[in-house]
């Protein structure tokens, strides 16, 4: 049985420093009136959207332990992460898309910004051509 | 031959216009994208210089780099900045994340 599906959004990778082309996007964070912008990475083995302790710091967080502590699994191990409640946008294809979403931030650094399954994930249908370096993007109904 | 030049010439200058729009901005409202990813994007070979230090990008410029958030958080307020791009570059030995 065939499926069929429709992208109304498409982009390229992007090159990073060191990280070469990856399903990168523009984020733009907010907690109340501060805000932060940065890149995240598309990744659909992470049922998480992380980002760096220092993100949190810009928006105000002086303590991860005020979030909800939970522990996550990663290939290297076990890591704590304290859950916040951010507004969160992506800036793709020119088009601003917003989001409310909980975020883990994990003290220390990382080598991305993770944004994972519970948040382009759950609003939009991905499709990601590795050997064209594109990202597809189709908004959930 | 030579009013042929001046006439190329003045085609050029005609077109003088056309080349603004290959501008940093203009580049990244084509792109999607905003001028600071941008300028991540088309400088990540040569931002390669900073392994595990935060850049601070504004506009198609990096203002500010350190391994001290605290350092880049003083140029923010000094500037007045209301949406930093903040990037911590990564360490080669952190690249191959699975």
């Amino acid at each position: 049985m065939a499926f069929q599906v429709t992208y109304d959004f498409r982009m390229p990778y992007q090159v990073l420093p060191f990280l070469g082309g990856q399903p990168a996007v523009d984020v733009q964070r907010g907690l109340g009136s501060r805000k932060t912008q940065t890149v995240g990475i598309l990744d659909s083995g992470s049922v998480l959207t992380v980002f760096d302790e220092d993100v949190a710091r810009r928006l105000g967080i002086e303590n991860l332990a005020d979030g909800r502590p939970i522990r996550g699994i990663s290939l290297g191990g076990p890591v704590e992460l304290y859950l916040f409640d951010v507004e969160l946008s992506v800036l793709a294809n020119g088009q601003i898309m917003r989001f409310p979403a909980q975020v883990g931030f994990r003290p220390g650094y990382q080598s991305r910004n993770i944004l994972g399954r519970n948040l382009i994930f759950a609003y939009f249908q991905v499709g990601i051509r590795e050997r064209e370096q594109q990202v597809y993007l189709q908004p959930e109904e | 031959m030579r009013a042929k030049t001046r006439n190329s010439r003045s085609k050029a200058v005609a077109a003088a216009p056309r080349s603004k729009n290959s501008g940093p901005k203009s580049r990244a409202k084509r792109e999607g994208i905003s001028v600071e990813f941008l300028y991540l994007t088309d400088n990540a070979k040569a931002l390669e210089a900073y392994p595990g230090e935060m850049l601070l990008i504004q506009g198609y410029h990096l203002l500010a780099h350190s391994s001290d958030y605290q350092e880049i958080e003083r140029i923010i307020q000094q500037k007045k900045i209301d949406c930093p791009f903040i990037y911590r570059v990564p360490r080669p030995e952190e690249i191959n994340f699975v």
